[in-house]
C-alpha cells in the first residue's frame, strides 16, 4: 500500500470515529515569554487496557493515533531553522523533550512518547502516549 | 488562492546572536492576494536588537525578496502589517528593507521568515505568523 493511500485510509477512519484534539508546541521556558503553536488534528484517543498498564504506562495515560494530514496542511510547527544536517529529527513529530502538549476535551495532556510511522520516507501516522 | 490559512514563519527561543537565520518556508501559495503578518516579541532579559524579516520568492526559493521587517529591542512588543498584492504599482527598484519597512504589493507563492539578532537574549521568544488569503 502506498503512503498516500495509507494516509487516505487513516483519514477516512478518523473522520468517522475520531475526535478533534489540539496539538501544542511551546516556545520559551518561562511563562512570561512562552508562545504557543497550535494545530487542530483529527485523532483516535483510547485508554489503555488493564493488561497494557506495564512499565511507565499508568492509568492516567491514553493512546493517541494521529494522521499527518492536518499537521502538513498547517505546516505545523513551521518556523524551523533551515538545516543541512544529514540526519534530522522530524519537527512534525511531537516530543516529550520539547515539552509538547495536547488538549483533549479541554484536558491538558503531556506527550510522554511519540512514534512516527513512515512508508518510503513519508510520514503516514503518529502514535502517541499522552498523560493527563 | 491555494492553501489560505495561518502559518507560523518564525517561532524561536532566542539565545545567542543570529545572522540572517532563514526559517523553513511555506510554499504552495499560488494566487495569494494579501497577507497579514503578526510579529510577537516576548522579552525576558539580555540581548540588544532583533530584526524579523518576512520574505517571498518567485523562483522556487532561489531568490528571496523582503516584504516586511519588524524590529525589536529590549521590550515586549507586538507589531503587525498587511501586504496587499492586487493594487497597481509603478516600476520600483527593489531594495532590502530598513527598520520597520514594508514592500507593499510584493507577494509570491513562497514565504519565509528570517531572523537577525545581536547580543545574547535570555528567556526571550519571537514569533512571526502569516495569515494568507
Amino acid at each position: 500500500m502506498s503512503a498516500e493511500s495509507e494516509i487516505a485510509e487513516l483519514d477516512k477512519a478518523l473522520a468517522a470515529d475520531g475526535q478533534d484534539i489540539v496539538l501544542r508546541r511551546v516556545i520559551g521556558k518561562t511563562v512570561a515569554s512562552q508562545q504557543f503553536i497550535d494545530v487542530i488534528c483529527r485523532a483516535f484517543v483510547r485508554g489503555y487496557a488493564p493488561n497494557e498498564l506495564v512499565g511507565a504506562i499508568t492509568q492516567q495515560d491514553s493512546r493517541v493515533v494521529l494522521s499527518p494530514t492536518q499537521i502538513d496542511a498547517a505546516r505545523w510547527p513551521g518556523g524551523q531553522a533551515v538545516s543541512t544536517a544529514q540526519f534530522q529529527i522530524d519537527p512534525r513529530v511531537p516530543d516529550k523533550n520539547r515539552g509538547d502538549l495536547c488538549y483533549i476535551d479541554g484536558r491538558r495532556c503531556s506527550v510522554e512518547a511519540a512514534k512516527p510511522i513512515t512508508i518510503d520516507g513519508v510520514l503516514v501516522r503518529i502514535d502517541m502516549q499522552i498523560r493527563g | 488562492m491555494d492553501n489560505p490559512g495561518v502559518y507560523t514563519l518564525v517561532a524561536l527561543d532566542l539565545t545567542a546572536a543570529l545572522t540572517a537565520q532563514a526559517q523553513t518556508s511555506v510554499d504552495g501559495l499560488d494566487g495569494i492576494a494579501a497577507v497579514t503578518l503578526v510579529a510577537e516579541f516576548a522579552y525576558g532579559s539580555g540581548g540588544t536588537t532583533c530584526a524579523v524579516l518576512a520574505q517571498v520568492s518567485f523562483d522556487g526559493g532561489a531568490t528571496w525578496f523582503d516584504i516586511a521587517r519588524f524590529d525589536f529591542l529590549m521590550v515586549t512588543r507586538r507589531a503587525w502589517c498587511v501586504i496587499e498584492g492586487l493594487a497597481a504599482k509603478a516600476v520600483t527598484v527593489y531594495a532590502t528593507l530598513a527598520a520597520e519597512g514594508v514592500n507593499n504589493g510584493l507577494l509570491g507563492p513562497m514565504i519565509r521568515g528570517v531572523v537577525t539578532s545581536t547580543g545574547t537574549y535570555v528567556n526571550t521568544t519571537v514569533s512571526l505568523r502569516a495569515s494568507v488569503r
